[in-house]
C-alpha cells in the first residue's frame, strides 16, 4: 500500500472547481500530485478537454425540424430513419427485439423437447438391448445369491457368442460364475447408467486374465450396444451444490442482522476459507474484525483488520483503521494505537472520526510515558 | 396539459434552461443563480422529462432542445471535436434519449441523464469503429491540431496525445468505468453529480473512478515517453 494508490478525488474535485481548500488540504494535494503521475495526467487531460470543447461553447440548440423528426422517429415504430445510425436504430427497434426473444424461447423449447424425447426414446422396449436387460437383472437380483444370476447369464450369452464369433459356445473359456455376470454388466454401461444405477465399471471390473481370454468379440459383437448417439444425453451425476462467495456473504449478512453472531462468524469464515480472493472475502475481513472486537477478542480482530489493510485500500479502509485503533486500545498497545489514529488522520483527514482521533492522540501524547 | 404548460412557461422564462444546464455543469456562475429559482426550474424540467416519457410530443421536442447542447458537447468530447461521425452519433444519442426516457426516474437533472446516454452511445460507437479508421482519424486530428495557431505547437500536440490516450482508454474499460471517467474528467461533473447521473451510490462511483485510474496507470506505464514529457510539464 503506497500513498499513490490512494487518490484524493474529493480534494482534486474541489481544486478543479476552484473551491476553497484549507492549508493542510492544499499541502496534501500538492504532495500527492507530486507523487502520482496518474492524477497529474488526469488533471492535465481535464483541462485539455475543456480547451478542446469549452463549456461555454455548448453549441446551438437543434433546429425544430430535427427535433420533430426524432420525436416522429420514436413514435412511428422506427420507420423514419435519420441519416446516421441506421444500423443501430434497426437493432434497437422493438420488432427486432421481439423476434429475437421469440426465437430464443423457441430454441430453448426445442432443446427441452429434444432432451425429453431422448429420455422417452431410451425407455422404448425396442431399444432395450439384452445387455440392458442383463444389467437390470444383475441389479435387480443383487443380494439374492449369485448362482441364480450367473446361470442365467451364461445361458443367454452362449448362443449369441456362437452366432457372431468363430469360436463356438463349447470352446468358450470357462468363466467363473461371478465373473460372467461382471462381463455382461460391463457390456452395457450406458444402459445401466440410464436407468439410474451406478455404472457397472464402478461396481465391478473385469479381471484382466478373463478379458484377454474372451477376446474383443465378447465386448463388441455379442450384444448390440445401445445407440451411442444417445450416450451424451445421459444425465451426468448431479454435482453437490456449491455456494458462491456472494451467496455465502448474503447468507452471513442475513444471519448477522438476525442477531446470531456466532453463526454469522462461521459463515464469514467460510467465505474467507472458500473464496479468499473474492471481493466478498475482503469485506468479510472487515466485518469479522468488527464482530470480534464487539465480542472482546481484540487480538483476533486486530489480525483481521491487518489482513484487510494488507490487501490495499478499500471502501471500508476508514472503518477498518478505526477498528484497528480500538483493538489496539483494548490491548493496551498505546503507542501503536496513537500511530494508528495518526495514520487515519493522514489518510482520511475529513473522516467523521477525525475529532475523536485528534482528541485521543492528544490524550495519548500527554500520557506520562511521553 | 396544465402541467405541461406550466413546465414550458418556466423553462422558457429568461433562458433559464441554459442557466440550469450551466449550473449543473458546476460552473462558477452557479453562485449567481438564485438557489430557489434554480430548484424550481430543475423540478420543472424533471416534470417536462416525465411528460416527454409519457409520450407528449411537444414536451419531448422542448426537452430535446433543452439538452441538445449538452449531448453535442458529450459526443464531441468522446469522439473528438472534428470527428466525422459527430453528427451521426449526436442524432443517435437524441433518439436513444427519447427511447430511454421511460427509464428516467428523475433522480438527476435531465441534462445529466442525457450526458450519460450520449457518452454511452459515443463510446459504443468508438468500440464499433474499425481500428484502422480510428487510427487514421487520430492522425488527422493530431495533424490538424499541429497546424493550428496556438501558444506552442508541441504543447498542443501533447494535449492531443493526452486526449487520444483517454479516448482509447474509454474503449478498453468496462462500460460503467468508462462512463464514470468520461463524465468526471471530460464533462467535468463532480463525483456527486456523476453518482446522480448514473443512479449509483457515491462510493460505487469512487470505486469505479479508482479502477479507471488504475487502468490509466497501467497504460501510462506502457508509455513511458509520455510520462517523461508529463514530468517536464508538471
Amino acid at each position: 500500500m503506497t500513498s499513490v494508490a490512494f487518490h484524493p478525488d474529493d480534494l482534486l474535485d474541489r481544486s478543479r472547481r476552484k473551491m476553497s481548500l484549507s492549508a493542510g488540504e492544499r499541502d496534501f494535494l500538492r504532495a500527492h500530485l507530486l507523487a502520482c503521475s496518474v492524477c497529474r495526467f488526469v488533471q492535465q487531460a481535464a483541462s485539455d478537454f475543456d480547451e478542446e470543447v469549452p463549456r461555454e461553447d455548448m453549441g446551438s440548440a437543434i433546429p425544430s425540424y430535427l427535433a420533430d423528426a426524432i420525436v416522429g422517429c420514436s413514435t412511428d415504430g422506427g420507420k423514419a430513419v435519420l441519416a446516421g445510425g441506421r444500423r443501430a436504430w434497426r437493432v434497437r427497434s422493438r420488432r427486432f427485439r421481439g423476434v429475437t426473444v421469440a426465437g430464443g424461447i423457441l430454441l430453448l423449447t426445442g432443446i427441452a423437447a429434444a432432451a425429453q424425447w431422448a429420455n422417452v426414446f431410451q425407455r422404448l422396449p425396442l431399444y432395450r438391448t439384452p445387455a440392458t436387460s442383463k444389467a437390470e437383472a444383475v441389479s435387480a437380483t443383487k443380494g439374492h445369491g449369485r448362482d441364480s444370476i450367473t446361470s442365467d447369464v451364461v445361458e443367454r450369452s452362449t448362443p449369441m457368442g456362437a452366432s457372431g464369433n468363430s469360436r463356438s459356445a463349447d470352446e468358450a473359456p470357462a468363466i467363473p460364475e461371478g465373473d460372467a455376470a461382471m462381463v455382461v454388466a460391463h457390456e452395457a454401461p450406458v444402459a445401466s447408467e440410464r436407468f439410474g444405477q451406478k455404472s457397472p465399471s464402478d461396481v465391478v471390473a473385469i479381471p484382466r486374465a478373463y478379458h484377454s481370454q474372451l477376446g474383443a468379440a465378447i465386448h463388441t459383437r455379442r450384444f448390440p450396444k445401445a445407440p451411442s448417439r444417445l450416450a451424451h444425453v445421459v444425465p451426468a451425476p448431479t454435482p453437490l451444490a456449491v455456494l458462491t462467495a456472494a451467496d455465502l456473504f448474503v447468507q452471513a449478512n442475513t444471519v448477522r442482522r438476525s442477531g446470531n453472531a456466532d453463526r454469522a462468524l462461521d459463515l464469514y469464515e467460510r467465505v474467507l476459507s472458500e473464496h479468499g480472493g473474492s471481493a466478498e472475502a475482503q469485506t468479510s475481513r472487515a466485518i469479522v474484525g468488527r464482530l470480534l472486537l464487539d465480542r472482546h477478542s481484540p487480538q483476533a480482530a486486530l489480525r483481521k483488520f491487518d489482513e484487510y489493510l494488507a490487501v490495499g485500500i478499500g471502501d471500508l479502509s476508514e472503518e477498518v483503521m478505526i477498528g484497528r485503533a480500538a483493538a489496539l486500545a483494548q490491548l493496551d498497545l498505546l503507542e501503536q494505537e496513537r500511530a494508528s489514529w495518526t495514520a487515519l488522520l493522514r489518510m482520511f483527514p475529513h473522516s467523521a472520526y477525525a475529532g475523536q482521533a485528534r482528541a485521543r492522540i492528544q490524550v495519548l501524547t500527554n500520557l506520562p510515558s511521553h | 396539459m396544465i402541467l405541461s404548460e406550466a413546465a414550458s412557461d418556466i423553462t422558457q422564462r429568461a433562458g433559464l434552461a441554459k442557466i440550469v444546464t450551466a449550473a449543473y455543469q458546476g460552473e462558477p456562475k452557479r453562485s449567481q443563480v438564485d438557489s430557489e429559482s434554480n430548484a424550481s426550474v430543475a423540478a420543472a424540467e424533471i416534470a417536462l422529462s416525465r411528460l416527454a416519457a409519457d409520450g407528449d410530443s411537444e414536451a419531448t421536442t422542448r426537452l430535446l432542445k433543452l439538452v441538445a447542447p449538452t449531448i453535442l458537447r458529450s459526443v464531441r468530447l468522446v469522439l473528438g471535436a472534428r470527428h466525422p461521425d459527430v453528427d451521426d452519433i449526436f442524432q443517435q444519442s437524441l433518439i436513444s434519449l427519447v427511447q430511454s426516457l421511460p427509464a428516467f426516474r428523475g433522480d438527476c437533472h435531465p441534462a445529466g441523464f442525457a450526458s450519460r446516454i450520449a457518452i454511452h452511445t459515443a463510446i459504443s460507437s468508438r468500440r464499433r469503429a474499425q481500428s484502422a479508421r480510428v487510427h487514421l482519424n487520430s492522425l488527422v486530428a493530431i495533424s490538424q491540431v499541429q497546424e493550428q495557431e496556438g501558444p506552442s505547437p508541441r504543447a498542443d500536440s501533447m494535449a492531443a496525445q493526452r486526449r487520444q490516450l483517454v479516448r482509447q482508454l474509454l474503449e478498453q474499460l468496462p462500460s460503467e468505468q468508462a462512463e464514470t471517467l468520461a463524465l468526471h474528467v471530460m464533462m467535468g461533473y463532480s463525483l456527486t453529480e456523476v453518482a446522480l447521473a448514473m443512479s449509483a451510490p457515491l462510493n460505487t462511483v469512487k470505486s469505479r473512478l479508482r479502477l479507471a485510474k488504475g487502468a490509466l496507470k497501467r497504460t501510462l506505464d506502457q508509455n513511458p515517453s509520455l510520462v517523461e514529457q508529463l514530468e517536464v510539464e508538471s
